[in-house]
């Protein structure tokens, strides 16, 4: 009972540093609901506080609660001052009315969330990935008090995909630190309150844009696919950097489509960071919303003010700044990827692997017509595409599409070059890579529902 | 419209069942029997159900005589191949050295190697080699 108390406190721990970061980025902005500042507080927190132990590590300072929370003393000294002078900004979202059918879809949800901690917390960590890369990390970090990388390097340990990002193992070690003890039943928590969070930030980015309703389905639609709810209580980092990614590219949109503020294209770099952060394939997650900016700014270069191309400039620097920073440093301690590196990202060998297409391509098709894992997400999105061809492509909603169809292009090319025997890396992570983007195919499913139902509205008025 | 609004019906329709069909195949097929297993279960009983008990057992006979600030290598007939991954997660902060280990865990084998000797055994081919001083 202790330990789960200690739980959740090392959660309010996080969500108090996030909600000092929240404020520096969005300071009082009363458009942001309670619960999506909430959820934020969480994500970001627990994002700056494993950067903040990779710093400590490297000026070797020893891993406790008491060390990681010192700088943020001040910082939250200093915040207390400055909130009580700052004048809260924005509208109030109004609380929507709610029937029969929207609370039906809320119990749906509220089960899925509960059923994610029963399924992470009936059982310890046990699956591939987190046993052999992100729990063992987590569990060295941990005892050791800080990230040992000469033992990351160290052959003969062997020790699995030591250039792996450190957010979900530097995570774990966090909860660790607070329940006392390696306890890697409750650490498993964490990918529950991910669930949580991503879904709390997914519905209130959706309503702005596409209302309550539709918000509200969407989200649901999102919950009820087995393969997200499954990654949601297994210990991998692939449904962190899916709710990173995921929302990072809703809160690009939200600044493209919705309304040009500087705070969600901070927070959309915040987050992605966080995804480069999480996982390898997040650099190239990252590069696809920064390819996204990049064709708004020549779609809409008549339309866009100056300072929207420098916030398009400083999304992109930042974003590629910290993705060099992370990478020189990995290259520098001496590790390397090993699917994709300097001996495998050759233009040649992929050339000669054409003949993987096919193969890709079959993998895909599995995907998309394998309800036991995807629900129909993935075959709504296609048939959808075809039928609505030309609105998927219009207005803003191209860009919903262009970055769907970017990803499965990006991990279609990145299955030209890696090293593995073709059939076993497919079958190994083909519907891993899926998941990243797939909160970003359910949106886009109540994106176009939306843009559908108001032009044929517009065309029966 | 109408027949949007029916379209849309029936991707909604289409997708509760969906959801519902595989989360009740999901649990009768699967998780049922692994939560009636697991229920009530404490952590170190859970490990052993989740790594399978023989392994279990083997891993805290590890635990005992290989110390923690020792090296280690394994040698196995894995029943699973994830069992390579466990050594070093449940032995830690024992380390694993493939190249000049301290210990050598052999379970389900009958291996032997110069300069090393049975220092503790669980059963015929389960027992743990430590290197000769």
């Amino acid at each position: 009972m202790i330990a789960i108390i200690q739980l959740i406190v090392s959660f309010l721990v996080s969500m108090a540093i996030g909600w000092n970061i929240l404020f520096w980025l969005i300071r009082r902005d009363r458009s942001f609901a309670l619960p999506e500042k909430l959820a934020l507080s969480y994500i970001i927190g627990l994002g700056a506080i494993t950067l903040e132990m990779l710093v400590y590590s490297l000026l070797k300072i020893k891993f406790s609660i008491g060390a990681v929370l010192l700088p943020w003393l001040f910082i939250v000294s200093a915040n207390f001052f400055v909130i009580r002078k700052t004048a809260p900004t924005g509208k109030e979202i109004t609380k929507s009315k709610k029937n029969l059918f929207d609370n039906l879809l809320l119990a749906g949800i509220s089960f899925q969330v509960l059923y994610a901690f029963f399924k992470a917390l009936v059982k310890p960590e046990d699956s591939f990935d987190a046993i052999g890369n992100f729990a063992f990390k987590a569990k060295m970090f941990f005892e050791s008090g800080r990230i040992p990388f000469e033992l990351l390097v160290n052959k003969s340990i062997d020790i699995q995909h030591g250039d792996y990002p450190l957010f979900i193992p530097l995570s774990e070690a966090w909860t660790y630190m607070f329940i006392g003890g390696w306890n890697d039943l409750l650490v498993k928590a964490l990918f529950p309150m991910f669930f949580i969070a991503l879904l709390v930030i997914f519905y209130f980015a959706l309503r702005r844009l596409i209302g309550a309703r539709l918000a509200l389905v969407s989200t649901f639609f999102l919950a009820a696919i087995p393969h997200f709810l499954n990654y949601a209580a297994i210990g991998y980092a692939d449904f962190a950097l899916a709710m990173f990614y995921s929302l990072s590219f809703l809160y690009l949109f939200l600044w493209i489509a919705y309304k040009r503020e500087n705070k969600y294209l901070l927070l959309a770099a915040v987050l992605t960071i966080l995804s480069v952060w999480t996982k390898n394939e997040g650099a190239l997650l990252s590069l696809i919303s920064i390819s996204i900016l990049i064709l708004f700014a020549i779609f809409e270069r008549r339309e866009m003010a100056g300072n929207e191309i420098r916030g398009i400039a400083c999304f992109c620097a930042a974003v590629i700044l910290a993705g060099a920073l992370w990478f020189t440093f990995i290259h520098s301690v001496g590790l390397s990827n090993e699917f994709i590196n300097k001996d495998t990202f050759k233009v040649p060998l992929a050339i000669k692997n054409l003949g993987r297409i096919p193969l890709i391509l079959n993998d895909y098709q599995k995907h998309i017509f394998g309800p036991k894992k995807w629900n129909i997400s993935l075959l709504v999105f296609f048939a959808g595409l075809i039928m609505y061809f030309k609105t998927a492509f219009k207005g803003y909603a191209k860009y919903i599409t262009l970055s769907i169809l970017f990803a499965f292009l990006g991990y279609g090319v990145f299955y030209l070059f890696t090293p593995l025997e073709i059939h076993y890396h497919l079958q190994t992570s083909g519907s891993r890579v899926l998941l990243h983007f797939l909160p970003v195919v359910v949106f886009w499913i109540g994106y176009m529902a939306k843009e559908i139902l108001d032009a044929e509205g517009n065309i029966h008025r | 419209m109408k027949n949007t609004k029916l379209l849309f019906r029936i991707v909604f329709i289409t997708w509760v069942f969906m959801w519902l069909l595989f989360l009740v195949r999901g649990m009768v097929k699967v998780e049922i029997k692994d939560y009636k297993n697991l229920l009530g279960k404490t952590l170190e009983e859970k490990r052993a159900y989740v790594t399978g008990k023989e392994f279990y057992e083997f891993i805290l006979f590890c635990e005992k005589v290989i110390p923690g600030n020792a090296t280690f290598s394994v040698e196995a007939k894995y029943d699973d191949s994830m069992d390579y991954f466990r050594f070093p997660y449940y032995l830690y902060p024992a380390m694993r050295d493939i190249d000049n280990p301290g210990y050598i865990a052999c379970y389900k084998v009958k291996f032997s190697k110069d300069k090393y000797s049975v220092a503790a055994s669980l059963t015929d081919d389960k027992y743990i080699l430590k290197r000769n001083k």
